[in-house]
């Protein structure tokens, strides 16, 4: 499934992926994957993203 | 005195000081030790395995035909192409995964090695094709099956590049 909200959150702040994939450590296909819904991230990368776009986990990665 | 032996270990001299001077000039541009995030490890996890697997069928097949009927051009020659089938194989389904370069690596530095040593070993290959010696064509076949499996990875590389860009940001 999409990750539409991380997409949002990412664009909130003016983020390309590249940008986002070099803060959190990670390639920009990676960001890309999970943005699609092709990946799913560890717990580790999740936490990663949403220290650097300063939301909650529920808030980017919980499926409702 | 054997003139192959004593070339053989000169080249891997020569070849692991290259080899030593590339990594401390990597690790100095911070290229070195390599880093793939997690996603690249289980692409790379499957490209080892998809390599393997190959590298053992192939392998085998190739062992049981020259059991059978002697493979044409001898079983050394077959058994480095077995070789490089299967790190072909590993290229090309880690390119796929997205997992063939590292997060430290430049794609452009990369493509521009791999031409450099497409061109390389295919002219030593189509050179030594033409050799009189036994020893030398055989060498040369295998100089020309390494700059075919460079080939291959630039070309998947180059591929795989230009879906990447295609994709929707």
């Amino acid at each position: 499934m999409k990750n539409l909200r991380l997409k949002a959150a990412r664009a909130a702040m003016d983020l390309s992926q590249e940008a986002l994939a070099q803060q959190v450590g990670v390639s920009r296909q990676t960001i890309n994957a999970i943005e699609k819904g092709d990946y799913n991230p560890t717990i580790k990368l999740c936490l990663a993203i949403c220290h650097v776009l300063h939301k909650t986990l529920d808030e980017l990665f919980w499926e409702e | 005195m054997n003139y192959y032996l004593l070339g053989m270990i000169v080249g891997v001299i020569f070849a692991l000081a290259f080899f030593i001077l590339s990594l401390f000039i990597r690790k100095k541009k911070g290229t070195y030790p390599r880093k793939y995030d997690e996603r690249q490890m289980v692409g790379r996890g499957k490209a080892f395995q998809a390599g393997f697997f190959t590298l053992l069928s192939a392998g085998a097949l190739c062992n049981i035909w020259d059991f059978a009927s002697p493979l044409p051009g001898g079983s050394f020659v077959w058994n480095i192409g077995v070789l490089l089938l299967g790190v072909a194989v590993f290229a090309v389904t880690a390119i796929h995964f997205d997992a063939y370069l590292s997060l430290n690596e430049n794609p452009q530095q990369f493509l521009a090695t791999g031409a450099c040593f497409v061109f390389a070993m295919a002219a030593i290959g189509l050179g030594n094709l033409h050799s009189d010696r036994h020893e030398g064509r055989i060498m040369g076949i295998i100089n020309f099956g390494v700059g075919i499996v460079w080939i291959i990875i630039v070309a998947a590389l180059l591929l795989h590049r230009r879906n990447s860009q295609k994709e929707d940001e």
